[in-house]
Protein backbone atom coordinates (compact mmCIF):
# COMPACT_ATOMS: atom_id res chain seq x y z
CA UNK A 1 0.00 0.00 0.00
CA UNK A 2 2.69 2.12 1.02
CA UNK A 3 4.47 0.95 -2.19
CA UNK A 4 1.69 2.50 -4.49
CA UNK A 5 1.14 5.39 -2.01
CA UNK A 6 4.90 6.74 -2.61
CA UNK A 7 4.95 6.12 -6.51
CA UNK A 8 1.64 8.08 -6.38
CA UNK A 9 2.97 10.75 -4.59
CA UNK A 10 6.41 10.86 -6.64
CA UNK A 11 4.45 10.59 -10.05
CA UNK A 12 1.93 14.22 -8.63
CA UNK A 13 5.53 15.77 -7.83
CA UNK A 14 6.69 15.26 -11.25
CA UNK A 15 3.30 16.11 -12.56
CA UNK A 16 3.81 19.46 -10.69
CA UNK A 17 7.37 19.94 -11.63
CA UNK A 18 6.53 19.55 -15.55
CA UNK A 19 3.37 22.02 -14.71
CA UNK A 20 4.97 24.52 -12.59
CA UNK A 21 5.47 27.18 -15.56
CA UNK A 22 1.78 27.26 -16.00
CA UNK A 23 0.49 28.63 -12.68
CA UNK A 24 3.80 30.19 -11.06
CA UNK A 25 4.95 33.53 -11.45
CA UNK A 26 7.92 34.41 -12.61
CA UNK A 27 10.08 34.64 -9.62
CA UNK A 28 9.13 31.08 -8.52
CA UNK A 29 9.73 29.14 -11.40
CA UNK A 30 13.53 30.79 -11.40
CA UNK A 31 14.00 29.19 -8.08
CA UNK A 32 12.57 26.12 -8.70
CA UNK A 33 15.11 26.23 -11.44
CA UNK A 34 17.77 27.20 -8.78
CA UNK A 35 16.56 24.32 -6.46
CA UNK A 36 17.32 21.86 -9.44
CA UNK A 37 20.53 23.20 -10.31
CA UNK A 38 21.68 22.83 -6.52
CA UNK A 39 19.78 19.23 -6.59
CA UNK A 40 22.43 18.55 -9.19
CA UNK A 41 25.57 19.81 -7.52
CA UNK A 42 24.14 18.53 -3.67
CA UNK A 43 23.89 14.91 -5.82
CA UNK A 44 27.62 15.21 -7.48
CA UNK A 45 28.31 15.63 -3.39
CA UNK A 46 26.57 12.91 -2.11
CA UNK A 47 28.22 10.82 -4.93
CA UNK A 48 31.69 11.17 -2.64
CA UNK A 49 30.08 11.90 1.16
CA UNK A 50 27.46 9.47 0.67
CA UNK A 51 28.51 6.29 -1.25
CA UNK A 52 32.18 7.03 -1.03
CA UNK A 53 32.59 8.18 2.38
CA UNK A 54 34.50 11.23 1.25
CA UNK A 55 34.00 14.50 3.15
CA UNK A 56 34.61 17.03 0.58
CA UNK A 57 34.62 20.94 1.67
CA UNK A 58 35.83 21.88 -1.30
CA UNK A 59 33.28 20.53 -3.86
CA UNK A 60 32.52 24.16 -5.10
CA UNK A 61 35.92 24.82 -6.69
CA UNK A 62 34.12 22.21 -9.71
CA UNK A 63 30.69 24.25 -9.43
CA UNK A 64 32.21 27.89 -9.35
CA UNK A 65 35.23 26.76 -11.77
CA UNK A 66 33.15 25.44 -14.36
CA UNK A 67 31.12 28.81 -14.27
CA UNK A 68 34.58 30.45 -14.84
CA UNK A 69 35.39 28.07 -18.31
CA UNK A 70 31.83 28.99 -19.86
CA UNK A 71 32.39 32.77 -19.17
CA UNK A 72 36.32 32.74 -20.07
CA UNK A 73 35.15 30.87 -23.32
CA UNK A 74 31.96 32.83 -23.98
CA UNK A 75 32.61 35.47 -27.28
CA UNK A 76 31.71 39.17 -25.97
CA UNK A 77 29.67 39.35 -28.80
CA UNK A 78 28.27 36.22 -29.88
CA UNK A 79 26.19 33.01 -28.41
CA UNK A 80 28.52 29.73 -27.92
CA UNK A 81 26.90 26.61 -29.55
CA UNK A 82 25.80 25.73 -25.90
CA UNK A 83 26.47 21.68 -26.29
CA UNK A 84 30.01 22.33 -27.27
CA UNK A 85 30.52 24.98 -24.12
CA UNK A 86 28.58 22.49 -21.64
CA UNK A 87 31.30 19.50 -23.26
CA UNK A 88 34.50 22.24 -22.96
CA UNK A 89 33.24 22.91 -19.33
CA UNK A 90 32.81 19.56 -17.98
CA UNK A 91 35.93 18.11 -19.54
CA UNK A 92 37.86 21.32 -18.11
CA UNK A 93 36.51 20.52 -14.34
CA UNK A 94 37.79 16.95 -14.90
CA UNK A 95 40.94 17.80 -15.99
CA UNK A 96 40.62 19.85 -12.50
CA UNK A 97 39.16 17.18 -10.87
CA UNK A 98 42.24 14.71 -11.90
CA UNK A 99 44.76 17.24 -10.80
CA UNK A 100 42.92 17.83 -6.98
CA UNK A 101 41.47 14.56 -6.60
CA UNK A 102 45.10 13.24 -7.31
CA UNK A 103 46.44 14.87 -4.22
CA UNK A 104 43.54 15.12 -1.66
CA UNK A 105 43.02 11.37 -1.97
CA UNK A 106 46.54 10.72 -0.72
CA UNK A 107 44.78 11.68 2.58
CA UNK A 108 42.08 10.28 4.99
CA UNK A 109 39.73 11.48 7.05
CA UNK A 110 40.23 14.85 8.86
CA UNK A 111 43.34 15.39 6.51
CA UNK A 112 40.99 14.86 3.49
CA UNK A 113 38.40 17.58 4.46
CA UNK A 114 41.32 19.84 5.33
CA UNK A 115 43.09 19.38 2.55
CA UNK A 116 39.51 19.40 0.07
CA UNK A 117 38.86 22.69 1.64
CA UNK A 118 42.67 24.16 1.34
CA UNK A 119 42.52 23.20 -2.15
CA UNK A 120 39.15 24.83 -3.10
CA UNK A 121 40.00 28.09 -0.94
CA UNK A 122 43.49 28.31 -3.15
CA UNK A 123 41.28 28.38 -6.09
CA UNK A 124 38.78 31.24 -4.43
CA UNK A 125 41.62 33.31 -3.50
CA UNK A 126 43.12 32.76 -7.36
CA UNK A 127 40.02 33.88 -9.02
CA UNK A 128 39.58 36.87 -6.04
CA UNK A 129 43.08 38.39 -5.93
CA UNK A 130 43.82 37.98 -10.01
CA UNK A 131 42.95 39.80 -13.03
CA UNK A 132 42.72 36.54 -15.23
CA UNK A 133 39.07 36.56 -14.82
CA UNK A 134 37.77 40.05 -13.33
CA UNK A 135 38.90 39.57 -9.74
CA UNK A 136 36.21 40.09 -6.55
CA UNK A 137 33.79 41.17 -8.91
CA UNK A 138 33.50 37.89 -11.62
CA UNK A 139 32.59 38.23 -14.84
CA UNK A 140 29.64 38.75 -16.93
CA UNK A 141 28.78 36.09 -19.93
CA UNK A 142 27.34 38.16 -21.99
CA UNK A 143 25.58 36.41 -24.72
CA UNK A 144 23.81 33.26 -23.35
CA UNK A 145 24.65 30.22 -25.22
CA UNK A 146 22.75 29.07 -28.11
CA UNK A 147 20.82 25.77 -27.83
CA UNK A 148 19.57 25.37 -31.12
CA UNK A 149 19.52 21.66 -33.00
CA UNK A 150 20.11 23.19 -36.60
CA UNK A 151 17.43 25.07 -37.64
CA UNK A 152 14.47 23.46 -36.84
CA UNK A 153 14.00 23.75 -32.60
CA UNK A 154 16.11 26.48 -30.26
CA UNK A 155 15.72 27.04 -26.82
CA UNK A 156 15.92 30.40 -25.50
CA UNK A 157 17.88 30.15 -22.16
CA UNK A 158 17.23 34.05 -21.25
CA UNK A 159 13.77 32.84 -20.90
CA UNK A 160 12.91 31.37 -17.45
CA UNK A 161 10.04 28.38 -18.67
CA UNK A 162 12.94 27.45 -21.37
CA UNK A 163 15.64 27.37 -18.47
CA UNK A 164 13.39 26.23 -16.35
CA UNK A 165 12.59 22.63 -18.40
CA UNK A 166 16.19 22.84 -19.04
CA UNK A 167 17.37 22.43 -15.33
CA UNK A 168 14.38 19.84 -14.76
CA UNK A 169 15.44 17.58 -17.47
CA UNK A 170 19.28 18.09 -16.71
CA UNK A 171 18.34 16.94 -13.05
CA UNK A 172 16.39 13.96 -14.34
CA UNK A 173 19.33 13.01 -16.16
CA UNK A 174 21.82 13.19 -13.85
CA UNK A 175 19.64 11.54 -11.03
CA UNK A 176 19.29 8.53 -13.28
CA UNK A 177 22.99 8.76 -14.27
CA UNK A 178 24.06 8.84 -10.50
CA UNK A 179 21.85 5.49 -10.00
CA UNK A 180 22.83 3.76 -12.40
CA UNK A 181 26.76 4.33 -10.83
CA UNK A 182 25.69 2.77 -7.37
CA UNK A 183 23.97 -0.41 -9.07
CA UNK A 184 27.14 -0.93 -11.43
CA UNK A 185 29.89 -2.97 -10.19
CA UNK A 186 31.96 -0.16 -9.70
CA UNK A 187 29.59 1.10 -7.58
CA UNK A 188 29.50 -1.94 -5.79
CA UNK A 189 34.02 -1.47 -5.50
CA UNK A 190 32.48 2.41 -3.79
CA UNK A 191 30.14 0.56 -1.50
CA UNK A 192 32.86 -1.08 -0.17
CA UNK A 193 35.41 1.49 0.27
CA UNK A 194 32.48 3.71 2.25
CA UNK A 195 31.56 0.74 4.81
CA UNK A 196 35.67 -0.42 4.83
CA UNK A 197 38.34 0.31 2.60
CA UNK A 198 40.84 -1.41 4.47
CA UNK A 199 39.22 -4.88 4.14
CA UNK A 200 38.72 -3.62 0.19
CA UNK A 201 41.90 -2.63 0.08
CA UNK A 202 42.99 -6.79 1.11
CA UNK A 203 40.65 -8.13 -0.91
CA UNK A 204 42.90 -6.65 -4.04
CA UNK A 205 40.84 -3.36 -4.65
CA UNK A 206 43.47 -0.49 -5.66
CA UNK A 207 41.14 1.97 -3.67
CA UNK A 208 43.11 4.84 -4.96
CA UNK A 209 42.18 4.72 -8.54
CA UNK A 210 38.50 3.96 -7.61
CA UNK A 211 38.39 6.86 -5.18
CA UNK A 212 39.93 9.38 -7.83
CA UNK A 213 37.41 7.98 -10.76
CA UNK A 214 34.36 8.66 -8.25
CA UNK A 215 36.46 12.25 -7.31
CA UNK A 216 36.44 13.11 -11.36
CA UNK A 217 32.91 12.19 -11.90
CA UNK A 218 31.57 13.95 -9.08
CA UNK A 219 33.13 17.00 -10.40
CA UNK A 220 32.14 16.66 -14.01
CA UNK A 221 28.79 16.15 -12.58
CA UNK A 222 29.41 19.62 -10.71
CA UNK A 223 30.24 21.18 -13.25
CA UNK A 224 27.22 20.29 -14.75
CA UNK A 225 25.43 22.13 -12.17
CA UNK A 226 28.27 24.98 -11.91
CA UNK A 227 27.51 25.49 -15.66
CA UNK A 228 23.71 26.11 -15.47
CA UNK A 229 24.33 28.20 -12.67
CA UNK A 230 26.59 30.28 -14.76
CA UNK A 231 23.87 30.65 -17.61
CA UNK A 232 20.96 31.34 -15.50
CA UNK A 233 22.29 34.40 -13.90
CA UNK A 234 24.78 35.42 -16.68
CA UNK A 235 27.42 35.97 -14.23
CA UNK A 236 30.15 34.48 -12.46
CA UNK A 237 32.07 35.54 -9.13
CA UNK A 238 35.16 33.89 -6.86
CA UNK A 239 31.70 33.13 -4.28
CA UNK A 240 31.01 30.17 -6.27
CA UNK A 241 34.26 28.30 -5.57
CA UNK A 242 33.78 29.59 -1.86
CA UNK A 243 33.81 27.45 1.14
CA UNK A 244 30.31 28.83 1.90
CA UNK A 245 29.21 26.90 -1.17
CA UNK A 246 30.49 23.63 -0.36
CA UNK A 247 29.60 24.15 3.15
CA UNK A 248 25.86 24.37 2.38
CA UNK A 249 25.90 21.89 -0.17
CA UNK A 250 27.25 19.63 2.65
CA UNK A 251 24.40 20.77 5.07
CA UNK A 252 22.03 19.55 2.12
CA UNK A 253 23.44 16.19 1.86
CA UNK A 254 23.52 15.54 5.73
CA UNK A 255 19.52 16.70 5.84
CA UNK A 256 18.12 14.88 3.31
CA UNK A 257 20.15 11.76 4.06
CA UNK A 258 23.41 10.92 2.53
CA UNK A 259 24.02 7.48 0.63
CA UNK A 260 20.32 7.87 -0.11
CA UNK A 261 20.15 8.77 -4.23
CA UNK A 262 16.76 10.98 -2.92
CA UNK A 263 18.69 12.24 0.18
CA UNK A 264 20.16 15.48 -1.67
CA UNK A 265 16.76 16.08 -3.68
CA UNK A 266 14.77 16.15 -0.24
CA UNK A 267 17.49 17.58 1.72
CA UNK A 268 18.35 20.27 -1.36
CA UNK A 269 14.26 20.93 -1.30
CA UNK A 270 13.56 21.55 1.86
CA UNK A 271 16.70 23.80 2.82
CA UNK A 272 16.41 26.07 -0.04
CA UNK A 273 12.42 26.22 0.85
CA UNK A 274 12.94 26.36 4.21
CA UNK A 275 15.10 29.45 4.34
CA UNK A 276 13.41 31.12 1.83
CA UNK A 277 10.48 31.09 4.07
CA UNK A 278 12.63 32.53 7.09
CA UNK A 279 14.00 34.98 4.61
CA UNK A 280 10.16 36.20 4.20
CA UNK A 281 9.08 36.69 7.84
CA UNK A 282 11.87 37.53 9.51
CA UNK A 283 16.18 39.55 9.38
CA UNK A 284 17.01 37.02 11.88
CA UNK A 285 16.02 33.85 9.17
CA UNK A 286 19.75 32.23 9.72
CA UNK A 287 18.86 31.33 13.57
CA UNK A 288 15.55 29.60 12.54
CA UNK A 289 17.41 27.72 10.18
CA UNK A 290 19.87 26.30 12.31
CA UNK A 291 16.83 25.71 14.90
CA UNK A 292 15.04 23.59 12.15
CA UNK A 293 18.32 21.83 11.19
CA UNK A 294 18.78 21.00 14.75
CA UNK A 295 15.38 19.80 15.05
CA UNK A 296 15.89 17.41 11.95
CA UNK A 297 19.44 16.06 13.24
CA UNK A 298 17.65 15.59 16.15
CA UNK A 299 14.80 13.49 15.42
CA UNK A 300 15.85 12.26 11.62
CA UNK A 301 19.46 11.50 12.41
CA UNK A 302 19.97 9.88 9.24
CA UNK A 303 18.68 12.22 7.83
CA UNK A 304 14.61 13.44 5.96
CA UNK A 305 15.14 9.91 3.96
CA UNK A 306 14.76 8.22 7.45
CA UNK A 307 11.09 9.46 7.52
CA UNK A 308 9.09 6.57 6.40
CA UNK A 309 7.37 7.79 4.11
CA UNK A 310 10.52 7.89 1.37
CA UNK A 311 11.59 4.57 2.28
CA UNK A 312 10.85 1.34 0.04
CA UNK A 313 9.71 -2.20 0.84
CA UNK A 314 8.62 -2.05 4.75
CA UNK B 1 68.08 -19.65 -21.55
CA UNK B 2 69.66 -23.10 -21.39
CA UNK B 3 72.86 -21.91 -21.28
CA UNK B 4 71.79 -20.43 -18.28
CA UNK B 5 71.66 -22.63 -15.30
CA UNK B 6 69.18 -21.35 -12.79
CA UNK B 7 69.35 -24.61 -10.44
CA UNK B 8 70.66 -22.66 -7.72
CA UNK B 9 68.28 -20.81 -7.12
CA UNK B 10 66.17 -23.33 -6.84
CA UNK B 11 67.84 -25.41 -4.30
CA UNK B 12 66.83 -23.78 -1.91
CA UNK B 13 63.29 -23.44 -2.39
CA UNK B 14 60.95 -26.09 -0.97
CA UNK B 15 59.30 -28.34 -3.30
CA UNK B 16 55.66 -27.02 -4.05
CA UNK B 17 55.95 -24.10 -1.37
CA UNK B 18 53.29 -22.15 -2.10
CA UNK B 19 54.37 -19.17 0.18
CA UNK B 20 57.71 -19.14 1.55
CA UNK B 21 59.64 -16.39 4.06
CA UNK B 22 63.29 -16.53 4.08
CA UNK B 23 64.68 -14.65 6.82
CA UNK B 24 62.07 -11.91 7.40
CA UNK B 25 63.19 -9.08 9.82
CA UNK B 26 60.69 -6.29 10.99
CA UNK B 27 61.76 -3.17 12.99
CA UNK B 28 59.57 -0.60 14.39
CA UNK B 29 61.98 2.40 15.03
CA UNK B 30 64.26 0.55 17.27
CA UNK B 31 62.06 -2.58 18.43
CA UNK B 32 62.29 -5.99 16.72
CA UNK B 33 59.20 -7.57 16.05
CA UNK B 34 60.58 -9.58 13.97
CA UNK B 35 63.55 -11.43 13.70
CA UNK B 36 64.97 -13.27 10.83
CA UNK B 37 61.94 -15.69 10.45
CA UNK B 38 61.55 -18.34 8.03
CA UNK B 39 58.47 -20.58 7.36
CA UNK B 40 56.83 -22.51 4.42
CA UNK B 41 53.80 -24.14 3.51
CA UNK B 42 52.64 -25.97 0.80
CA UNK B 43 49.12 -26.96 -0.63
CA UNK B 44 47.02 -29.01 1.82
CA UNK B 45 49.00 -27.98 4.21
CA UNK B 46 48.55 -26.03 7.92
CA UNK B 47 50.97 -24.50 9.79
CA UNK B 48 50.30 -23.01 12.75
CA UNK B 49 52.49 -20.36 14.38
CA UNK B 50 52.02 -19.62 18.19
CA UNK B 51 53.85 -18.04 20.59
CA UNK B 52 52.93 -15.84 23.72
CA UNK B 53 51.79 -11.96 23.33
CA UNK B 54 54.16 -10.51 22.04
CA UNK B 55 55.75 -12.59 20.19
CA UNK B 56 55.50 -11.18 16.74
CA UNK B 57 52.83 -13.31 15.34
CA UNK B 58 50.12 -10.45 14.19
CA UNK B 59 53.42 -8.56 12.20
CA UNK B 60 54.39 -11.90 10.82
CA UNK B 61 51.31 -12.17 9.39
CA UNK B 62 51.09 -8.57 8.46
CA UNK B 63 54.39 -8.97 6.86
CA UNK B 64 52.98 -12.21 4.79
CA UNK B 65 49.58 -9.91 3.22
CA UNK B 66 51.83 -7.33 2.34
CA UNK B 67 50.27 -4.96 5.34
CA UNK B 68 53.81 -4.19 6.89
CA UNK B 69 57.02 -3.95 4.31
CA UNK B 70 59.97 -5.77 5.79
CA UNK B 71 62.52 -4.26 7.13
CA UNK B 72 64.96 -7.19 5.84
CA UNK B 73 64.45 -10.79 4.35
CA UNK B 74 62.86 -12.10 1.08
CA UNK B 75 58.36 -12.82 0.56
CA UNK B 76 58.11 -15.51 -1.85
CA UNK B 77 54.12 -16.70 -3.31
CA UNK B 78 54.36 -19.09 -5.75
CA UNK B 79 57.79 -19.05 -6.99
CA UNK B 80 57.35 -15.58 -7.15
CA UNK B 81 59.63 -12.74 -5.50
CA UNK B 82 57.02 -10.53 -4.02
CA UNK B 83 58.96 -9.01 -1.22
CA UNK B 84 57.75 -4.79 -0.99
CA UNK B 85 54.02 -5.66 -2.24
CA UNK B 86 51.11 -4.25 -0.90
CA UNK B 87 48.41 -6.00 0.28
CA UNK B 88 45.95 -5.39 -2.67
CA UNK B 89 48.75 -7.15 -5.11
CA UNK B 90 49.51 -9.56 -2.63
CA UNK B 91 45.91 -10.52 -3.07
CA UNK B 92 45.80 -10.32 -6.77
CA UNK B 93 48.47 -12.93 -6.46
CA UNK B 94 46.78 -15.50 -4.57
CA UNK B 95 47.53 -14.43 -0.83
CA UNK B 96 43.72 -13.97 0.69
CA UNK B 97 43.34 -13.05 4.83
CA UNK B 98 41.39 -13.45 7.73
CA UNK B 99 42.07 -10.85 10.56
CA UNK B 100 41.89 -11.17 14.44
CA UNK B 101 39.87 -8.42 14.56
CA UNK B 102 36.95 -8.75 12.35
CA UNK B 103 37.30 -7.17 9.12
CA UNK B 104 33.78 -7.21 7.25
CA UNK B 105 31.51 -5.16 5.74
CA UNK B 106 28.92 -4.59 8.81
CA UNK B 107 25.99 -2.14 7.22
CA UNK B 108 25.86 -4.89 4.02
CA UNK B 109 24.28 -8.31 3.82
CA UNK B 110 26.37 -11.87 3.85
CA UNK B 111 25.69 -12.06 -0.02
CA UNK B 112 27.11 -8.46 -0.50
CA UNK B 113 29.92 -8.69 1.53
CA UNK B 114 30.81 -11.98 -0.36
CA UNK B 115 29.37 -10.19 -3.84
CA UNK B 116 32.79 -7.10 -3.03
CA UNK B 117 34.90 -10.01 -2.84
CA UNK B 118 34.06 -12.09 -5.79
CA UNK B 119 33.96 -9.31 -8.06
CA UNK B 120 37.34 -7.94 -7.09
CA UNK B 121 38.64 -11.28 -9.31
CA UNK B 122 36.70 -10.60 -12.17
CA UNK B 123 37.50 -7.42 -14.88
CA UNK B 124 34.68 -5.38 -14.59
CA UNK B 125 35.37 -3.05 -11.87
CA UNK B 126 35.78 0.13 -13.35
CA UNK B 127 32.46 -0.41 -15.32
CA UNK B 128 29.92 2.18 -14.42
CA UNK B 129 27.19 2.21 -16.30
CA UNK B 130 25.98 -1.59 -16.46
CA UNK B 131 23.72 -2.68 -13.78
CA UNK B 132 25.71 -5.27 -11.37
CA UNK B 133 22.75 -7.67 -12.60
CA UNK B 134 24.42 -7.74 -16.24
CA UNK B 135 27.09 -9.71 -14.29
CA UNK B 136 25.24 -12.81 -13.04
CA UNK B 137 28.71 -14.57 -12.29
CA UNK B 138 29.59 -12.33 -9.20
CA UNK B 139 26.40 -13.86 -7.20
CA UNK B 140 27.07 -16.81 -8.30
CA UNK B 141 30.24 -16.99 -7.21
CA UNK B 142 29.07 -15.61 -3.68
CA UNK B 143 26.80 -18.52 -3.70
CA UNK B 144 29.39 -21.05 -4.06
CA UNK B 145 31.83 -19.81 -1.23
CA UNK B 146 28.51 -19.12 1.22
CA UNK B 147 26.99 -22.56 0.60
CA UNK B 148 30.92 -24.07 0.76
CA UNK B 149 30.48 -23.01 4.05
CA UNK B 150 27.31 -24.00 4.90
CA UNK B 151 26.17 -19.52 5.43
CA UNK B 152 22.92 -20.42 2.87
CA UNK B 153 20.88 -19.48 5.54
CA UNK B 154 22.45 -16.49 6.49
CA UNK B 155 22.91 -14.92 2.56
CA UNK B 156 20.49 -11.88 3.12
CA UNK B 157 21.10 -10.85 6.56
CA UNK B 158 23.03 -7.93 7.51
CA UNK B 159 26.46 -8.85 8.65
CA UNK B 160 26.18 -6.53 11.72
CA UNK B 161 23.51 -8.48 13.15
CA UNK B 162 25.19 -11.82 13.08
CA UNK B 163 26.49 -13.39 15.97
CA UNK B 164 30.04 -13.21 16.69
CA UNK B 165 30.48 -16.78 15.40
CA UNK B 166 28.93 -15.98 12.52
CA UNK B 167 31.18 -12.90 12.05
CA UNK B 168 34.06 -15.29 11.84
CA UNK B 169 33.02 -17.12 9.71
CA UNK B 170 32.05 -14.09 7.38
CA UNK B 171 35.77 -13.13 7.68
CA UNK B 172 36.91 -16.43 6.09
CA UNK B 173 34.20 -16.21 3.36
CA UNK B 174 35.62 -13.11 2.22
CA UNK B 175 39.28 -14.25 2.04
CA UNK B 176 37.61 -17.40 0.37
CA UNK B 177 35.82 -15.56 -1.86
CA UNK B 178 38.95 -14.64 -3.55
CA UNK B 179 39.57 -17.87 -4.51
CA UNK B 180 43.33 -17.33 -3.34
CA UNK B 181 46.10 -19.84 -3.26
CA UNK B 182 47.54 -18.95 0.53
CA UNK B 183 45.21 -18.51 3.21
CA UNK B 184 46.59 -16.68 6.25
CA UNK B 185 44.34 -17.07 9.05
CA UNK B 186 45.03 -15.01 11.91
CA UNK B 187 43.28 -16.10 15.27
CA UNK B 188 40.29 -17.48 13.36
CA UNK B 189 38.80 -18.64 16.72
CA UNK B 190 39.07 -15.18 18.45
CA UNK B 191 36.79 -14.61 20.93
CA UNK B 192 34.52 -17.87 20.05
CA UNK B 193 32.62 -20.29 22.50
CA UNK B 194 33.32 -24.01 22.56
CA UNK B 195 30.72 -25.11 20.01
CA UNK B 196 31.26 -22.07 17.75
CA UNK B 197 34.96 -23.04 17.86
CA UNK B 198 34.63 -26.83 16.95
CA UNK B 199 31.85 -25.61 14.04
CA UNK B 200 35.15 -23.47 12.67
CA UNK B 201 37.72 -26.10 12.93
CA UNK B 202 35.37 -28.75 11.39
CA UNK B 203 35.42 -25.73 8.42
CA UNK B 204 39.00 -25.57 8.28
CA UNK B 205 39.16 -29.46 8.18
CA UNK B 206 36.72 -29.22 5.10
CA UNK B 207 38.37 -27.04 3.03
CA UNK B 208 42.04 -26.77 4.11
CA UNK B 209 43.02 -29.48 1.15
CA UNK B 210 42.82 -26.35 -1.50
CA UNK B 211 45.29 -23.86 0.28
CA UNK B 212 48.63 -23.65 1.75
CA UNK B 213 47.59 -22.16 5.32
CA UNK B 214 49.62 -20.36 8.13
CA UNK B 215 47.56 -20.06 10.97
CA UNK B 216 47.99 -18.27 14.05
CA UNK B 217 46.04 -19.42 16.73
CA UNK B 218 45.96 -19.38 20.69
CA UNK B 219 43.31 -22.19 21.39
CA UNK B 220 45.86 -25.30 21.54
CA UNK B 221 43.08 -27.77 20.95
CA UNK B 222 42.61 -26.07 17.58
CA UNK B 223 46.36 -26.12 16.81
CA UNK B 224 47.30 -29.48 17.92
CA UNK B 225 44.08 -31.14 15.90
CA UNK B 226 44.79 -28.62 12.80
CA UNK B 227 48.89 -28.53 12.11
CA UNK B 228 51.01 -30.09 10.26
CA UNK B 229 53.82 -27.93 11.26
CA UNK B 230 54.02 -26.56 14.24
CA UNK B 231 56.33 -22.93 14.80
CA UNK B 232 56.54 -21.40 17.82
CA UNK B 233 57.65 -18.18 18.12
CA UNK B 234 58.72 -15.90 21.10
CA UNK B 235 60.04 -12.37 21.61
CA UNK B 236 60.35 -12.34 17.37
CA UNK B 237 62.07 -15.33 17.23
CA UNK B 238 61.46 -18.77 16.03
CA UNK B 239 62.10 -20.80 19.34
CA UNK B 240 61.27 -24.63 17.41
CA UNK B 241 59.61 -25.53 14.00
CA UNK B 242 58.89 -29.05 13.73
CA UNK B 243 55.91 -32.06 13.94
CA UNK B 244 53.63 -30.50 16.45
CA UNK B 245 54.33 -33.77 18.61
CA UNK B 246 57.82 -32.82 18.47
CA UNK B 247 57.34 -29.36 19.10
CA UNK B 248 55.24 -30.65 22.27
CA UNK B 249 57.87 -32.26 23.68
CA UNK B 250 60.30 -30.07 23.43
CA UNK B 251 61.67 -28.44 26.67
CA UNK B 252 62.76 -25.47 25.17
CA UNK B 253 58.98 -25.04 24.13
CA UNK B 254 57.60 -26.09 27.28
CA UNK B 255 59.72 -23.47 29.36
CA UNK B 256 59.18 -20.98 27.11
CA UNK B 257 55.87 -20.82 26.22
CA UNK B 258 53.54 -23.58 26.71
CA UNK B 259 54.58 -24.51 30.99
CA UNK B 260 52.55 -26.53 32.09
CA UNK B 261 49.14 -26.65 30.14
CA UNK B 262 50.19 -29.22 28.09
CA UNK B 263 50.39 -31.51 30.36
CA UNK B 264 47.51 -30.48 32.19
Amino acid sequence: MRAILRKLFFGLIFLALLLLPFWGDRFYIQFASKILIMIVFVSSLNLLVGFTGLVSLGHAAFFGFSGYVLALLSPVDSAMNFFVALLASILCTGVLGVIFGALVLRTKGIFFIMSTLALGEMLFYFLHDTDLAGGSDGMYINSRPDVSFFDWWQLDLANVVHFYYLALITAVIVLIVIRAIIHSPFGRVLAGICVNEHRTKALGYNTYKFKLVCFVIASMIAAVSGFLSAVQFGVVNPEMVGWHVSGHALMMVILGGKGAILGPVIGTTTLMLVEEGFQMVTKHWQLLTGVAIVLVALFFPHGLVGFKFFKKGS
Amino acid sequence: MDWLDLSFLKKDLKVGALIEARGLTKKFSGLTAVSKVSLSCERGHIHAVIGPNGAGKSTLMNLLSGELRPTEGKIVVDGVDVTGYGSTKMSLLGVGRSYQRTNIYPSLSVLENCNIAVQSRLDMSMQFMRSVNAYPDVESGSRRVIERLQLDSLSYKKASELSHGEQRQIEIALALATDPKVLLLDEPLAGMGAEESLNMIALLQRIRSDFAVILVEHDMDAVFALADTLTVMQNGEIIESDKPAVVRSSPRVQEAYLGTSIDA
